[in-house]
């Protein structure tokens, strides 16, 4: 059978599998969520928890490309041209030219070591900036991963 | 629309779900570990952290397209 008959078939199913994914994203956050220790400082934590996540969902839609770059190129360039883009080598903190789904992570966590050693206004900032910046290339990655397993275009 | 009907579709769709389920479901556990974090990584965590993510230079994944 060809995928998209198969696509058309599930499409009734589609409500159902939405609401049982969003419902199991829903328990894992909730049953997962943790207050800090004493003493965490609340922007390194949430610093780490960028990194951590950032690192999964580049690596997931990087791998997603790869798995078939040609069929992306041709049917959803945009999406490639994302992950192109999170391949571009740029300059990093303390590493050299990375690409780019790396570099990010570096430069953060190089920031996040410095702001641990020497706590200032200035120093936080700046960390806050850079997060910000790691946070929308990973909502817009997260983004892409829901709009290339969408069934919609079938 | 009856169970049995459902049957051949969903096996014949299983080679479809079975690409990146693998991805998924490690990406959903990352996310998991995450929001349990409760306090700052230990020097040895954050070495291991810039380790694997320094290992990534090798993935194909992460290299742009030739040209």
């Amino acid at each position: 059978m060809k995928a998209h008959l198969i696509m058309k078939k599930l499409y009734p199913l589609a409500p159902l599998l939405l609401l049982l994914t969003a419902l199991t994203l829903l328990g894992f956050l909730l049953a997962g969520c943790a207050t800090l220790n004493p003493g965490a400082d609340p922007l390194v934590v949430r610093v780490e928890q960028t990194l951590t996540t950032a690192n999964a969902t580049f690596d997931m839609v990087l791998h997603v490309d790869q798995a078939d770059r040609g069929f992306w190129r041709t049917n959803a360039p945009a999406f490639h041209g994302f992950c192109e883009w999170l391949r571009t080598p740029v300059s990093t903190y303390a590493d050299g030219n990375q690409p780019r789904a790396v570099a990010m992570q570096l430069n953060l966590d190089g920031l996040k070591n410095d702001y641990k050693a020497n706590k200032t206004v200035a120093g936080s900032n700046t960390l806050y900036r850079a997060l910000l910046t790691l946070n929308a290339a990973v909502s817009q990655s997260s983004s892409w991963s829901n709009i290339i397993t969408s069934p919609t275009h079938f | 629309m009856p169970a049995a009907q459902l049957i051949p579709i969903v096996i014949a769709a299983l080679p479809m779900i079975q690409t990146g389920v693998t991805e998924f479901i490690a990406w959903l556990e990352t996310l998991r570990s995450a929001a349990k974090q409760a306090g700052e990584w230990t020097d040895e965590q954050d070495a291991a952290y810039l380790a694997a993510l320094r290992a990534k230079l090798g993935d194909p994944a992460y290299q742009p397209d030739p040209g």
